[in-house]
């Protein structure tokens, strides 16, 4: 009985049960919905906001809101591609994923570093190492699209891990390999934030700096593991938007920091940290893709798609600060 | 030598210059409840963080457990069996109960994994040891305050500690759940684990302590045994003064017209059918347990929480009390329980908390803020009301807590107040500031302004009011005189509604 009346006032629920009323009124009016393409697709589109979202679920876990991942990616992505070109790469793809998830982990020590040293805002610090990774890679990189990415990658981008098709809407739908990756990941994630002592250190320095001090997690160690990891996940999803479009844009990240970080806080995750589940997570990222991709199935054009998605946002950061506000409050009570 | 488990020796430590513990010496037995006293900023918390290896002495030797350490890591602390349960208990609101418990367990063992049985096994069974009554899976947060506190003992419990440091552990807690706690301390003992408890509030102290050593300036004053010292000297050793307080006594009520007067206060589900009267020059007392709807009624008296039903009469004329400017305009002031969150505004200037309340009262033509008038006034109140300090641009969180409330009477006191309510007014101020306040309370009642102390603090309301009213379950359930009733039987009443629910439930 208790745990029922829990669910309901999580955000989980809602945003679940927002799914739901999406997907059978876009199936009644289209009967597009529930097709084995649509499906497929949904499941594509999820990949790149999905691990974006599970290094910024990490982050908010811990009390701290990341900015830096579209361009911290852009630039792990594009200094991996522009090094692999020069050197005629012809080699195992995993050389090309490790390297950019190398260049990811070296920005996000930055971050770390920054952090852990001055405790500085995360937002302000992670804006700054945005705003550095955008300048590298347009100022001294001098970016623009590389359509030709070496062969290994590209050979990559081919291989599909489901085909299937559709006599319904008489459609070709196919899963790409890298779904594995955000599959592996996301695994990866959960086991790591619910079964190791490092995860629930995590919570444990989200829920309370001091207290996690004086207890003795080494916190200084935690924040540098946390603001590495996510940028571990950002050289990955970068690598892995290189195989999904099969061509490397700089900007290809651009603006999705916004929608990353409304469908965390609406799956759930709470902005003030020490909570939040990766099912949160997922919900959050398929709601936004549900209403980016699916609601063309219906005829609707596309900037209303642009006003539902600003709706989702405001309804996100809403959510945000009533926490935030809630959480002041509740500060001078107790 | 081996019934020692701490034994510290010309212990000194000094800040930039600024000795906070000189010499100071320090000896706690194995299964000894050893109090550790002295004011705020005595040097007591300083005292507790060289124990737990925070702080390396200056000069001086730790022995725990007969081994001589010249200083001490938080690990090694740890290791030799101290553990402190802090005065926020250093616990993490949002992990669970059994989380709570074996998290500190878990890195203390550098485990890799955790969340296994095991340790939610060890977490239980030690809850159950001490009788914590939660759900092992229950987000922390929904806990009560005596609750958390358990949790932290738990956890303490876990790391196998032999010698547990409370810090203030009573500040929260209602005077159940301290007696809850003390016969917990009292069952740790049987069991050899020694308790140092450090605290500045008397009566608990004569109530648990076998020892205690007093520390003032930094200094070792005396240890002895609880026994052998009266009430008096003990407030000598800790405060360097000679304080002693004679029951209030009101003035003969010469006016018939009570200053104020409530009929029948209602507020659904807080508190019934309130009725009580106040006339100048008194102080009356109004004390129940948290939850009474004590703080509620004060919060209604000031307007804050505008009360349902019943009228309110000042000076024989009905009045609305629906917002703290209504309050305001008819000289309600209102000084908070929290004062912290709810009185003050910390990084601002003295200066400017002493004025905020009257800013009307400081504007020249065009609004312009008269600043000189407002520090003129502000000097006046802080040499008044003794504040320590001479510095009135210097934000309020520099400041002693009783010195902070008195920057809050102050503040009203600019007000002309004819009707002061003071929510605990002595909440964490140490004893030398307690009875500067009771002073101050005293002279306003001479003032001829009507005061109402809403407090569980019953010697102070017994001290200091001519008149108690008891509330219990949000109803008014006795009126006394302090002549004609004594402390027992103010403790008795004030808590009988636990009683009557414990018999029920027997």
């Amino acid at each position: 009985m208790d745990k029922v009346k829990k669910i309901y006032t999580r955000n989980e629920f809602y945003t679940a049960a927002l799914i739901l009323v999406l997907a059978v009124f876009i199936e009644l009016r289209s009967g597009l919905f529930f097709t084995s393409n649509n499906i497929l697709d949904i499941l594509r589109a999820m990949i790149v906001p999905g691990m974006l979202g599970l290094s910024e679920y990490i982050v908010m876990v811990s009390g701290g809101c990341d900015v830096s991942f579209p361009y911290s990616a852009a630039l792990s992505m594009y200094s991996t591609i522009i090094l692999l070109k020069a050197v005629d790469f012809m080699g195992n793809v995993m050389i090309a994923f490790l390297l950019s998830c190398l260049f990811g982990i070296v920005i996000g020590m930055v971050n770390g570093l920054i952090i852990m040293r001055y405790r500085f805002p995360v937002l302000i610090v992670t804006l700054a190492t945005c705003s550095i990774c955008q300048g590298i890679l347009f100022g001294i990189l001098n970016a623009h699209e590389i359509p030709a990415i070496p062969q290994p990658i590209q050979s990559l981008a081919k291989s599909m891990l489901i085909r299937t098709y559709s006599e319904k809407a008489q459609m070709a739908g196919s899963l790409p390999l890298v779904f594995l990756v955000f599959f592996i990941l996301t695994a990866a994630v959960w086991f790591l934030m619910r079964r190791t002592a490092m995860g629930r250190s995590i919570f444990a320095v989200g829920g309370d700096v001091g207290s996690a001090e004086r207890i003795g997690i080494k916190v200084n160690y935690v924040y540098m593991f946390i603001y590495g990891f996510a940028g571990f996940i950002a050289g990955l999803t970068g690598m892995t938007r290189v195989v999904l479009m099969d061509t490397c844009h700089p900007n290809t990240f651009s603006g999705m920091d916004m929608t990353v970080i409304a469908a965390v806080i609406l799956g759930g995750t709470k902005v003030t940290g020490g909570s939040g589940s990766i099912t949160g997570v997922m919900l959050g990222t398929l709601l936004f893709v549900i209403v980016n991709n699916s609601l063309q199935l219906m005829g609707i054009p596309n900037y209303w798609q642009k006003f539902f998605l600003g709706v989702l946002i405001v309804l996100g950061t809403g959510i945000a600060a009533f926490q935030v506000s809630r959480k002041r409050k509740k500060g001078k009570a107790g | 030598m081996d019934n020692t488990i701490l034994s510290l020796k010309g212990i000194s430590k000094s800040f930039g210059g600024v000795h906070a513990l000189d010499r100071v010496d320090l000896e706690v037995k194995k299964g000894q409840i050893h109090c550790l006293m002295g004011e705020n900023g005595s040097g007591k918390s300083t005292l507790i963080k060289i124990i737990s290896g925070v702080y390396e002495p200056d000069k001086g030797e730790i022995l725990l457990n007969g081994r001589k350490y010249e200083s001490l890591t938080p690990a090694e602390s740890v290791k030799q069996g101290v553990s402190i349960i802090y005065q926020d208990f250093s616990i993490f609101p949002n992990l669970t109960v059994a989380e709570n418990i074996f998290f500190g367990y878990v890195i203390a063992e550098n485990q890799k994994l955790t969340h296994n049985q095991e340790n939610i096994r060890k977490a239980q069974s030690i809850a159950k040891e001490i009788g914590l009554e939660a759900d092992m899976g229950e987000i922390l947060e929904n806990l009560s305050v005596a609750q958390k506190q358990m949790v932290a003992i738990c956890r303490a419990l876990l790391n196998n500690a032999k010698l547990i440091i409370f810090d203030e552990p009573t500040t929260a807690l209602t005077q159940r759940e301290v007696k809850r706690l003390f016969s917990l301390i009292r069952d740790m003992q049987k069991k050899g684990v020694s308790t140092l408890f450090v605290s500045h509030k008397l009566e608990e102290v004569f109530e648990i302590a076998e020892e205690f050593t007093i520390i003032r300036n930094g200094k070792k004053v005396i240890t002895t045994c609880a026994a052998s010292i009266t009430r008096e000297k003990f407030i000598y050793y800790m405060t360097g003064r000679k304080l002693s307080e004679d029951q209030f006594v009101c003035e003969e009520k010469t006016e018939q017209v009570p200053l104020l007067e409530v009929k029948g206060l209602s507020m659904e589900g807080v508190y019934q059918d309130i009725s009580f009267s106040l006339y100048p020059g008194e102080i009356l007392g109004i004390i129940g347990l948290l939850g009474s709807g004590r703080t509620e009624l004060a919060l209604s008296l000031f307007g804050m929480e505008p009360a349902q039903k019943g009228q309110i009469f000042k000076n024989g004329k009905e009045i609305k009390l629906t917002s703290v400017k209504q309050a305001m305009e008819h000289h309600i002031g209102y000084v908070p329980e929290d004062r912290l969150s709810e009185g003050l505004f910390l990084p601002q200037s003295i200066n400017w908390n002493v004025g905020i309340s009257n800013l009307g009262m400081y504007a020249g033509r065009l609004g312009r803020l008269l600043k000189t008038e407002m520090r003129t006034v502000t000097q006046q109140y802080v040499k008044s009301l003794s504040v320590n300090t001479t510095e009135i641009d210097k934000p309020a969180n520099f400041l002693s807590g009783g010195n902070q409330q008195k920057i809050v009477i102050a503040r009203w006191l600019s007000c002309n107040p004819e009707i002061m309510i003071f929510n605990c007014p002595t909440v964490g101020v140490d004893i030398a500031a307690k009875f500067d306040i009771h002073k101050i309370l005293r002279t306003l009642a001479s003032q001829k302004i009507g005061i109402v102390i809403i407090s569980d603090d019953i010697p102070e309301v017994y001290a200091n009011c001519n008149r108690i009213l008891i509330m219990q379950k949000g109803q008014i359930v006795k009126e006394l005189s302090n002549t004609e009733t004594s402390e027992t039987e103010l403790y008795s009443l004030m808590g009988s509604e636990y009683s009557d629910e414990k018999e029920a439930a027997e």
